[in-house]
């Protein structure tokens, strides 16, 4: 990994730490409303980043978001990638009926609109949901969302492997595919979904605002960085309250952070034809 | 707009260059000019017949007439395509004399046949209008009779407390268009957006040149409208905007000259902009709208106990609501009846409030609101704040609208929502459909085919008696009992009414802002735009 890379991972891993010490190191309590400071700009005494119209501390949300959103997008992705990993490998091992299956429920899954399948599955759940187990939830919906993308890039890579030499040399020695799949199709295939697991993770980060606004998200006094976000988002917010918008260049200095190291990682494993569609 | 002569230029600059310039003052410019109104949608169809949405209705109202009109300012009926109307002593006979040489904007002359035919068309089940419920009285379909070639009169089978005002909003259509669809029962499948505009007519003020699907309505003067030089200004438009904030920043760009609906923080954006583009902003003060907390009674167990809604109506603070999320564009309220129908407001309501008792430990319940609506978000996280202060947990689960409705409406699943509702009129008759235990938007448990709880059958005998009596003080007691069972009952908790906000360009003449209907567009053709000239 270049120093670019190195100093990208080094401030990510630095973001996380701090969201995962955000109950500890928040201010005031992010869905606390002062409503006596609502609309305070930045700088006012007690508010470092301003207070939204409910008067709730901008700074203790940014925290405290940060801790629902990263840790959400982030497992999201790592279910999607390794659902789809393991599925498109396996369709690469089992051909015939199986893998068609496989890669037909791929194909669909990328055709269907996700924002009304994601409606429909909310329509099944039951309407109170604990903040904790809405974070699980909007975790496995994105997770369930995005393996087919990993399921084709896992099957695109392990089927340029499956035939070379050396793997048919383990097939001839009586290699069973469950090894062959440990120790030559994965092996092949993780350098690519490592780096699509860096370039989709933000993506997951940023769908969580979608959620939120059908109704799969957090409840508005629970914050995330996507209601942060929609909040900032009102013509008349962005034109007298501009500063609300100052969340903005921190989740856009985290995806360029994930940016650089999956571009890093992809030039370091395997500069190959995958990675190079990848970037 | 509105196009300044060089002559007067040079007028200005001659006084200018004297050092003496000259007063300026506005004066009308007739038959100048277009006005561009930036609205939210689309119509859906160009049947007023049909029409349920507010887009289609005021994109409708714009070419189509009725034989009485209410005037937005004094609220008062008056005789719109009828040249006197008057209602008998005992409320169930009213007379309409139709005005001398009315025509259709295609020419053919409008007679006291298309009146008939039209109220025929109303009171058909299978026209689907939806204005037929309120066109029947004690069970009876209303009568009409033609007494002579411009003579009606409309037979009650019992009093109406508004008279003249049923025929207001009844768009009279032309028989010899519409009667074939009619008499094939397709009436509500006739006029849709594929229709060629040349075979539509109306006796409104305008009539529909052309429709850009999606990007506007574009309307030229009615040539046989029956009033002298109206309207006054040449051509109209209505611009569709996707949303709030869409329409906003149109009308601030110079776009539009006219913007209405939009909310109080909009208000401030506008506000923005006002002195330098020469824009003028209305605030009417609270509106006939009111937000509030929804129950599920119709259900078991749904809704939490009685005592546990009376301290959450103690809880909320309302003042805040106003504050915060109306930036102080609201009103709080007590019960439904916004402070914009002040006369029939029960202003000793605060008391049902003051109670001491203390509700049991309630288990959490949720509340639904609309994800979309920013102002209903907020509102749902004030409210989830004081009961937590009280002791009253609440979930605030954010659902998109149309999943919301299906809930609440279709489904009845749910315990609690946010929602708003607008009074049609100032009068409590507006509220019939609500607070009727049968009526259709009696939200609480709609459609009851008996009355499921005493109050709630007080209530139905309290509101007909308003809707047939014809003493007004009577119909207030009546009514202000039907708010005190309401606030005892707390089948909703009302929160808060926005004000009514519009803006238009400063040199838009002629406007008689309104509570009731469009803002401003209810007296369109006496708009025009202003020159600036000397004395």
């Amino acid at each position: 990994m270049n120093a670019q890379g190195r100093l990208a991972l080094l401030a990510l891993a630095a973001i996380y730490g701090i969201a995962l010490l955000a109950p500890w190191i928040v201010p005031h309590d992010p869905a606390a409303q002062y409503r006596d400071s609502a609309w305070s700009p930045p700088g006012t005494p007690g508010f470092p980043l301003g207070a939204d119209g409910l008067g709730r501390d901008q700074l203790s949300r940014l925290l405290a978001g940060a801790r629902v959103s990263l840790l959400s997008g982030t497992l999201a992705a790592a279910v999607a990638v390794a659902v789809g990993g393991t599925l498109g490998s396996l369709a690469v091992l089992a051909r015939g009926g199986f893998s068609a299956v496989i890669l037909r429920a791929a194909d669909l899954s990328m055709a269907v609109p996700w924002t009304y399948a994601l409606l429909a599955l909310r329509a099944a759940l039951p309407l109170q949901l604990p903040p904790e187990r809405v974070f699980w939830a909007v975790m496995a919906m994105l997770g369930l969302v995005g393996w087919a993308r990993a399921a084709r890039l896992a099957y695109g890579v392990a089927a340029g492997v499956r035939d070379r030499d050396y793997v048919l040399a383990s097939r001839g020695f009586g290699a069973r595919s469950g090894y062959i799949l440990r120790h030559h199709l994965l092996p092949e295939a993780l350098p690519a979904l490592g780096v699509h697991f860096v370039l989709a993770a933000p993506q997951y980060v940023l769908a969580e605002t979608t959620l939120t606004f059908l109704g799969l998200g957090f409840p508005d006094s629970y914050p995330s960085w996507g209601s942060l976000l929609a909040a900032a988002a009102r013509l008349d917010t962005l034109l007298g309250h501009g500063w609300m918008l100052l969340p903005a260049p921190v989740f856009a200095g985290v995806f360029l952070c994930y940016h650089t190291v999956g571009v890093s990682l992809a030039q370091r494993w395997q500069p190959g034809p995958a990675f190079q569609a990848i970037r | 707009m509105s196009p300044v002569s060089r002559p007067m230029l040079r007028r200005e600059w001659l006084g200018f260059a004297a050092g003496m310039p000259f007063a300026r003052r506005a004066v009308a410019d007739p038959g100048s000019g277009v006005l561009r109104v930036a609205v939210r949608a689309d119509v859906r169809s160009f049947q007023p017949l049909t029409a349920l949405d507010d887009p289609t209705r005021t994109a409708l109202a714009l070419c189509h007439a009725g034989l009485v009109r209410t005037n937005g300012v004094t609220l008062q009926p008056e005789p719109y395509l009828a040249e006197r109307v008057t209602v008998s002593r005992d409320g169930k006979r009213i007379s309409a004399t139709l005005r001398a040489g009315l025509r259709f904007s295609d020419g053919a002359p409008l007679t006291v046949d298309d009146v008939v035919f039209t109220f025929a068309a109303h009171l058909d089940p299978k026209s689907g209008s939806p204005q037929r419920d309120s066109l029947i009285f004690g069970g009876e379909p209303l009568r009409v009779e033609k007494r002579g070639p411009r003579d009606l009169e409309f037979v009650l089978n019992q009093p109406f407390a508004l008279g003249a005002r049923i025929l207001d909003g009844v768009a009279i259509l032309p028989r010899h268009r519409l009667e074939a669809a009619f008499r094939d029962g397709k009436l509500n499948e006739s006029w849709g957006l594929g229709t060629p505009l040349g075979e539509l007519a109306g006796a409104g003020p305008y009539r529909i040149a052309e429709h850009k699907a999606g990007i506007g309505l574009f309307y030229a003067p009615n040539p046989h409208y029956f009033r002298p030089k109206s309207p006054q200004i040449g051509a109209l438009s209505l611009l569709f905007s996707a949303g709030e904030d869409a329409q906003v920043a149109r009308f601030a760009a110079g776009e539009a000259d006219l913007v209405s609906g939009f909310g109080a923080g909009n208000y401030g954006v506008i506000e923005g902009y006002a002195e330098r583009r020469g824009l003028r902003l209305y605030d009417l003060g609270a509106s006939l709208d009111y937000s509030f907390v929804l129950f599920n009674l119709g259900k078991p167990d749904a809704a939490p106990p009685i005592a546990v809604r009376r301290a959450m109506a103690r809880a909320i603070d309302r003042s805040a609501i106003a504050k915060l999320v109306y930036r102080g564009l609201a009103a709080p309220l007590v019960g439904h009846v916004t402070p914009g129908r002040g006369e029939w407001m029960n202003r000793n309501l605060a008391r049902a409030f003051e109670s001491a008792e203390s509700p049991p430990p309630p288990k959490r319940f949720t509340l639904l609101v609309n994800s979309g609506n920013p102002a209903h978000m907020q509102t749902a996280s004030i409210i989830e704040a004081d009961c937590a202060k009280a002791g009253i947990p609440v979930a605030v689960v954010a659902l998109e609208f149309r999943s919301l409705v299906d809930r609440v409406v279709n489904r009845r699943d749910f315990e609690a929502a946010i929602l708003s509702l607008r009074s049609g009129d100032l009068d409590p008759v507006a509220d019939m459909n609500v607070m009727l235990s049968s009526g259709q938007s009696h939200l609480w448990n709609p459609r009851q085919a008996t009355p499921a709880t005493a109050w709630e059958a007080e209530i139905d005998g309290l509101m007909r008696s308003v809707a047939t009596t014809l003493d007004r003080p009577a119909r207030k007691k009546a009514f202000d009992r039907v708010q005190a069972i309401l606030a005892e009952q707390v089948p909703w908790i009302p929160l808060v009414s926005p004000h009514t906000l519009f803006a238009a360009r400063r040199d838009l003449g002629g406007l008689r802002p309104s509570l009731v209907g469009h803002p401003a567009l209810w007296n369109v053709e006496e708009l025009h735009w202003l020159r600036t000239t000397g004395r």
